[in-house]
């Protein structure tokens, strides 16, 4: 039941168009207390389906330039391959502890471009 | 003829320049969504919008389409050393699609300036509990 009740959670967030992964990690890592390296391997689960469905439907929507989509996704793959291995071997307090920091990183970026959208206005 | 070589160059230089572009962003966001399992989005979407001038709902579409196969291939690599808990994905993904529906809806009616700032504040406890523990 909590589960599923963090899983609503992190679907609205992503619904909302906000990175609802990094949210559901945390819950489970905060609050399930569930292994660093097991969340954020769920969390892979979960995203599959749902960005299937996304895709398809951006697919016919022709919302997809493929010429700098294509060569990014398979960059990305190739780059996914390496962090998923250091992801896998190194040990679960540092992976926890990179992951709190790449989180304050967005914390950041968030707060300047809040700041650009709704104070700065130029 | 020297305009043109000229011009050639020009345009050479560019599309080199806008292929190495994709190259770091795509290496980047491949090897932080591998490292994390997530995030990958938060990267990929304002560098579509602020790197190659897309609109934000192409970079949306885009991000989720390029995230997908760095998903999969992680998602083996994850698999093969047993990191997987399929119950907890299952239980996880059914809140996911009931939330995720919900939330596409709302979005369309609410002001996220709000929103962004619990997201913020959010990311900051989890990080400093996540260092204290």
């Amino acid at each position: 039941m909590i589960e599923t009740l963090s899983g609503i959670i992190s679907g609205l967030v992503s619904g909302m168009g906000m990175g609802g992964g990094t949210i559901l990690i945390t819950i489970l890592v905060c609050f399930l207390n569930i292994d660093q390296k097991i969340a954020q391997a769920t969390n892979l689960i979960f995203f599959i389906p749902t960005s299937i469905v996304a895709t398809i439907v951006n697919i016919k929507n022709k919302e997809i330039k493929w010429k700098i989509a294509m060569p990014i996704a398979i960059l990305g793959s190739i780059g996914a391959i390496l962090g998923a291995y250091v992801a896998t071997i190194i040990d679960v307090g540092i992976l926890r502890k990179l992951f709190a920091i790449f989180l304050i990183l967005i914390a950041i970026f968030e707060a300047y471009s809040w700041y650009k959208k709704y104070i700065k206005k130029t | 003829m020297e305009n043109i070589k000229k011009e050639n160059k020009i345009f050479n230089k560019s599309k080199i320049k806008n292929n190495m572009k994709i190259l770091l962003v795509g290496l980047i966001t491949g090897i932080l969504s591998g490292l994390f399992a997530s995030g990958g989005g938060l990267v990929l979407v304002p560098a579509f919008v602020y790197i190659f001038k897309l609109t934000e709902k192409q970079a949306r579409a885009m991000s989720v389409f390029c995230i997908l196969p760095m998903c999969i291939t992680s998602a083996i690599m994850y698999n093969r050393t047993n990191y997987i808990d399929w119950k907890l994905g299952i239980l996880c993904g059914i809140g996911g699609i009931i939330g995720g529906t919900i939330g596409a809806k709302l979005l369309k009616k609410i002001n996220d300036k709000y929103l962004i700032l619990i997201f913020i504040a959010f990311l900051i406890y989890a990080s400093v509990s996540m260092l204290r523990m």
